[in-house]
């Protein structure tokens, strides 16, 4: 199947008034497919939050091109955002607006008919399990609910593309398990799905196809089997960013 | 409680307040520096209020038992407080046939009834009052009755009972509209301020630390909705909030009076054209601070932070205000000055005194501003080191791949140069027409210059490229040509509409006293410099800024600017003519020198004229060609300018065959 999401070349440089020229992205290139769910990994500073809000269109590359859904971003930002979800690992809710209302109020912005946005919400809530919840404020709810809310929000228009950038961070082992059963599912329906996480046990469940970005760069990109083998990919991950700190002590880079 | 706990506290919570830039300079710096400015400011405003005021002739009407003193007559029977009277050399007595109706027609602004056996009264301890009947609606009537009571104390000296006695025809609700008039205006700004702030911080920097704006950003609507939505928002509830409370205080106000036992009664009421003009002035002031409350907010961080930044505003805010302050401030002496204006509109309006060019003046001039921080605030919403700060950024950012000024910034420019020509160039005029001339042109200059500079990467891009020959010659076709035709124009106007502005005499007077400089000043004053400075910001900076895709566009907007500016009534369609056709020669040539040249041939030739034949010239400028008299003469004109604007599009437009390669 040809890729939803292709990648080509991007370099994202920040002048930074602290730091001053900062090369946050260096020549990165990957395709996703539909399908699949594509990990973005790599540590703390790698790169991976910029190249996840390039993919948003919410920071634009300094080269390269970003193509979704057959849409190039830098050329038509708004109709790429109706291609994609995006959920951000700082995204917030707002807190005097019920579930149903949030979700509505981006169904809205989408171009969705009222009947449509009442639709989806229904289909969303049973497969989130939100009926509990779907008209309580969202301040009031906890962080598990607040996570299917956010998941909700992004899912009304039903892209094509799911981005999500750290889906079950600060989510109890129950509702993380609920989470990636979702994604799994998402999957199965034919979602192209970027997933991006510290936590190498929903790499090992979740991913099919791994990047792993360091300082900007790729330091690895193919198959979940390509990078592990038969081990596990929390080792091989750990065994690429070892040698490529190595490799940086060598040429001086890492004491920058 | 624990004391060494409590310091600990107290030293951490310090050294953090201390630590922080933002803080240290709003709460400190800014103090340190704004108020002794602000009571500077506030003491030379004052003192040039009162100066105003004591050069100010206060007419009125002095009777003695009914009879009319034509003068101060120290040889009256009451001539000893005449005397005192006359002592306030402001105070200038007249004698009109009906004094009531003088008062009512505001032809005088007092009456003051003294009793014939004044001095007897006072030499023999009998209680008298000395009467001013006026209208206390009139900023002016304060003068006067402060005038006649410092002579009342003068002339009982030790404790004789001699008194002044206010009698205020004003009608009750002239009376409220006089009081409230000059707090509501002052008020409706603070209020609308304090309303608008808080949302509009709220649904920015709020957003950004609660993590949702970026929530908004990946969805597909635009920036420019986004942000409109915001706007609009922030308006409607600044609006609700800033109404209901005036509102509410105008009532409590009318309760508060109504209920006083005065032999006075006060009255607020409004008619339903005071309203609307209300309702319009918080509009206005409530979209501006929505604009820039967005702006500001945009580049917090936190909410805590928006407020911070913020605190400027109210400091600048609150001086604007506060010249709007004295009795005697009218709309038409602050027109132009953002916020104050907008609270004189209001006192004006209430009082039923305002002008409809100075209300226009206001409505444009605040929708302009809040038109402009909106602009901003969008361009800050798809800056990405803006929304996703982490450090400083500037607050603006030249665009490193922009060629041309962008249209919003251009028309600002425009409108400020407008704004300054207005306030000031009067005041030039007034000392001399040279120094409105150079003033004004100075302004052009500048706003051209600054305008490219601050907005784009090109140099000195405003002069386009280097003109061939030809493109100069086209300059000086179009520069005689548009002449010929606009001097056609202005004798058929003055044939058709004989009548005038008064400005155009103003400144035939201000061109005869420029001529008297001799030729190569006035040369120099009317040709040269409106050529070089007027050029650089109408067709070399406007006009690209609409760029080659809307190149009509550009010509047609720059023209009218152009006309518009020159403000004389008579004037505003033969410079917006020449405005056009300088417009099109810049774009068919793409160089600046031409029409340079163009106006300067097109002014030069007023100044010859006007030295050659003085008094024939029938206006200053573009618009003047003197003796052109009957049908043939303007036949023939018409034929010479049209075949002269032919050979300038000819010129312009030429294709010159490539040199020969060598080889």
């Amino acid at each position: 199947m040809d890729p939803v999401v292709v990648v080509r070349g991007v370099a994202k440089v920040f002048d930074d008034p602290k730091r001053g020229v900062v090369e946050a992205l260096k020549d990165v290139s990957f395709a996703c497919r539909p399908g699949r769910i594509f990990g973005l990994l790599g540590p703390n500073g790698a790169g991976k939050t910029t190249m996840l809000r390039i993919l948003a269109t919410t920071l634009s590359p300094t080269r390269g091109s970003v193509v979704i859904d057959g849409v190039d971003v830098a050329s038509d930002p708004q109709r790429a955002r109706r291609r994609m979800g995006f959920l951000s690992g700082v995204a917030g809710l707002y807190e005097r607006s019920t579930a149903r209302e949030l979700v509505g109020f981006f169904g809205e912005l989408h171009g969705m008919s009222p009947s449509a946005i009442r639709e989806r919400i229904d289909v969303l809530a049973s497969l989130l399990s939100m009926g509990s919840f779907l008209d309580m404020p969202c301040g009031k709810l906890s962080d598990g609910q607040r996570q299917k809310v956010r998941l909700a929000r992004v899912l009304v228009h039903d892209p094509p593309v799911l981005i999500l950038d750290e889906a079950t961070a600060t989510l109890d082992v129950l509702v993380a398990d609920e989470v990636m059963r979702f994604i799994e599912s998402e999957r199965a329906r034919g979602k192209c799905i970027i997933f991006s996480t510290h936590v190498m046990g929903e790499v090992e469940r979740l991913c099919d196809d791994i990047l792993v970005v360091h300082r900007g760069a790729v330091l690895f990109g193919g198959t979940r089997e390509a990078l592990a083998g038969d081990g596990r990919v929390a080792d091989a991950f750990l065994a690429l960013l070892r040698s490529a700190a190595a490799a940086d002590a060598a040429s001086g880079e890492g004491a920058r | 409680m624990n004391p060494s706990v409590i310091l600990a506290i107290l030293r951490r919570e310090l050294r953090d307040v201390l630590r922080d830039r933002r803080t240290l300079i709003t709460n400190f710096v800014m103090p340190i520096v704004f108020y002794p400015l602000l009571m500077i400011g506030m003491a030379t405003l004052g003192k040039a209020e009162r100066d105003r005021l004591d050069s100010t002739t206060l007419p009125v009407v002095v009777r003695e038992e009914g009879r009319v003193l034509a003068a101060f007559d120290p040889a009256s029977p009451s001539g000893g407080f005449a005397a005192r009277l006359a002592e306030d050399k402001r105070l200038v007595p007249t004698s009109p046939a009906d004094p009531d109706a003088a008062l009512k027609s505001g032809d005088v602004l007092a009456i003051i009834d003294v009793p014939g056996d004044l001095a007897k009264r006072v030499r023999e301890g009998v209680a008298t009052d000395v009467a001013v009947t006026l209208f206390t609606s009139d900023p002016l009537s304060g003068e006067v009755s402060d005038a006649v009571e410092r002579a009342v104390t003068a002339y009982r000296g030790g404790i004789a009972p001699l008194n002044r006695k206010v009698v205020d025809l004003s009608p009750p609700n002239e009376r409220g509209a006089a009081i409230l008039g000059g707090i509501l205006g002052i008020i409706l700004v603070t209020f609308a301020l304090s309303a608008t702030l808080l949302p509009a911080i709220d649904l920015v920097a709020g957003e950004k630390e609660r993590g949702t704006l970026e929530a908004l950003l990946i969805s597909p609507a635009s920036r420019t909705d986004i942000v409109l939505g915001k706007f609009l928002t922030v308006l409607v509830v600044a609006t609700a909030s800033t109404a209901v409370s005036l509102g509410s205080l105008a009532f409590s106000m009318n309760s508060m009076l109504s209920g006083l036992d005065t032999a006075v009664p006060v009255e607020i009421s409004m008619t339903p054209l005071q309203f609307a003009s209300i309702f319009l002035a918080l509009v206005l002031v409530a979209s501006l601070f929505a604009a820039l409350g967005l702006a500001v907010s945009a580049f917090a961080r936190s909410f805590k932070e928006a407020q911070t930044w913020l605190g400027p505003l109210m400091f600048v805010s609150f001086p604007l205000c506060f010249l709007a302050m004295p009795q005697t401030a009218t709309l038409h002496a602050f027109a132009c000055v953002p916020l104050t204006n907008v609270a004189l509109l209001v006192k004006d309006m209430l009082r039923g005194q305002a002008q409809a060019f100075d209300v226009a003046l206001v409505i444009v001039e605040m929708s302009v501003l809040a038109a402009v921080a909106l602009a901003w605030t969008i361009s800050l919403f798809r800056r990405e080191d803006v929304i996703f700060r982490e450090g400083g950024v500037p607050l603006f950012r030249r665009d490193e791949t922009r060629r041309t000024p962008p249209a919003t910034a251009a028309l600002l420019a425009v409108f400020a140069a407008f704004v300054v020509g207005l306030q000031a160039g009067p005041k030039l005029l007034a000392w001399h027409p040279a120094a409105a001339i150079v003033g004004s042109q100075v302004a052009f200059f500048l706003a051209g210059v600054v305008l490219w500079k601050a907005t784009t990467a090109s140099g000195i891009g405003w002069i386009g490229s280097k003109p061939a020959a030809r493109h100069v010659g086209a300059g000086v076709c179009i520069g005689l040509g548009g002449l010929l035709f606009n001097a056609q124009m202005h004798a058929l106007r003055s044939a058709w509409f004989p009548g005038s502005s008064g400005l155009e005499d103003v400144l035939s007077k201000a061109l005869e006293s420029v001529v008297s400089l001799g030729v190569p000043m006035a040369f120099l004053l009317i040709a040269v410099l409106p050529g070089i400075a007027e050029e650089t910001l109408f067709r070399g900076s406007v006009q690209p800024a609409f760029g080659t895709r809307r190149r009509w566009v550009g010509i047609v907007v720059s023209a009218v600017a152009f006309g518009v500016i020159h403000i004389v009534p008579e004037q505003i369609l033969s410079a917006t003519i020449l405005g056009l056709l300088l417009g099109w020669l810049r774009a068919s040539t793409g160089s600046l020198i031409p029409c340079m040249v163009a106006h300067v041939v097109n002014n030069g030739l007023t100044v010859l004229a006007a030295t050659a034949a003085p008094g024939l010239a029938p206006a200053v400028g573009e618009g003047a060609f003197p003796g052109l008299s009957g049908a043939t003469t303007r036949a023939v004109c018409l034929a010479v300018s049209a075949v002269l604007l032919a050979a300038g599009v000819g010129l312009a437009r030429a294709r010159v065959a490539p040199a020969p390669r060598d080889g």
